[in-house]
């Protein structure tokens, strides 16, 4: 998929545990890893809005365009 | 009576049960029951004792899968696996069970028209068992992109 989840990186920059972000943003360390792990098919606002809000960054920081050509 | 979906599984499940037991009845019994079905329908079906066998054994085979299959498909659902690619397969080969069966019958309708009668039955049968496969393939999907949606 052209849409990349860079959030083991973001996570790795603010130095936070995937269990305590998935505290943080309430939902499951199940779904945290299925959205790490570039396996989601969609991404709900909320959730991009509480993580944006736990990892103090933008959405563009998370979510990155790769053309596939 | 407080009725609730298991109530409903488990009533669905002794249907199945009793199905089962007329199957395993008109297999064990087709002689017996023909015999006396010929003597009745006499003289339409002089001679057409082995006929009538051979439908009845021949039809068997796709009702002993079906029945089976809905067992499957049960079972999946007590479990809460609903729209799984398995309950897909399941109403596919159910369907096919029902069109093997509408052919059978189909066949058998040359000998004993009566049979044609069943015959629609069974295809119209196998059409509604297609297109609930049909919705439960595309529910399949929904509820994939659903499960990944985080």
């Amino acid at each position: 998929m052209p849409i990349v989840v860079n959030l083991d990186v973001v996570m790795a920059q603010r130095k936070i545990s995937a269990g305590d972000l998935a505290k943080a943003i309430d939902i499951t360390p199940a779904n945290l890893s299925v959205l790490k792990n570039g396996k989601a098919k969609a991404v709900r606002f909320t959730t991009l809005e509480a993580l944006c809000k736990a990892l103090e960054c933008q959405p563009g920081d998370i979510l990155e365009y790769v053309s596939e050509e | 009576m407080n009725w609730n979906q298991d109530k409903s599984l488990k009533l669905t499940r002794i249907s199945i049960g009793i199905f089962t037991a007329i199957l395993m009845g008109m297999c064990a019994g087709a002689p017996w029951l023909y015999r006396i079905f010929i003597e009745l329908r006499a003289p339409f079906l002089e001679g057409k004792l082995y006929w009538l066998l051979a439908t009845n054994y021949a039809t068997a085979v796709p009702v002993a899968a079906a029945l089976y299959q809905m067992n499957r498909l049960l079972s999946n659902i007590s479990r809460d696996e609903v729209f799984v690619a398995e309950n897909t397969r399941c109403l596919r080969i159910l369907s096919w069970c029902c069109l093997a069966a509408g052919v059978i019958f189909g066949i058998s309708g040359f000998y004993y028209i009566a049979f044609w009668a069943l015959c629609v039955a069974a295809l119209f049968m196998a059409l509604v068992l297609r297109v609930i496969k049909n919705v439960f393939a595309q529910a399949e999907k929904i509820k994939e992109e659903n499960d990944y949606t985080i």
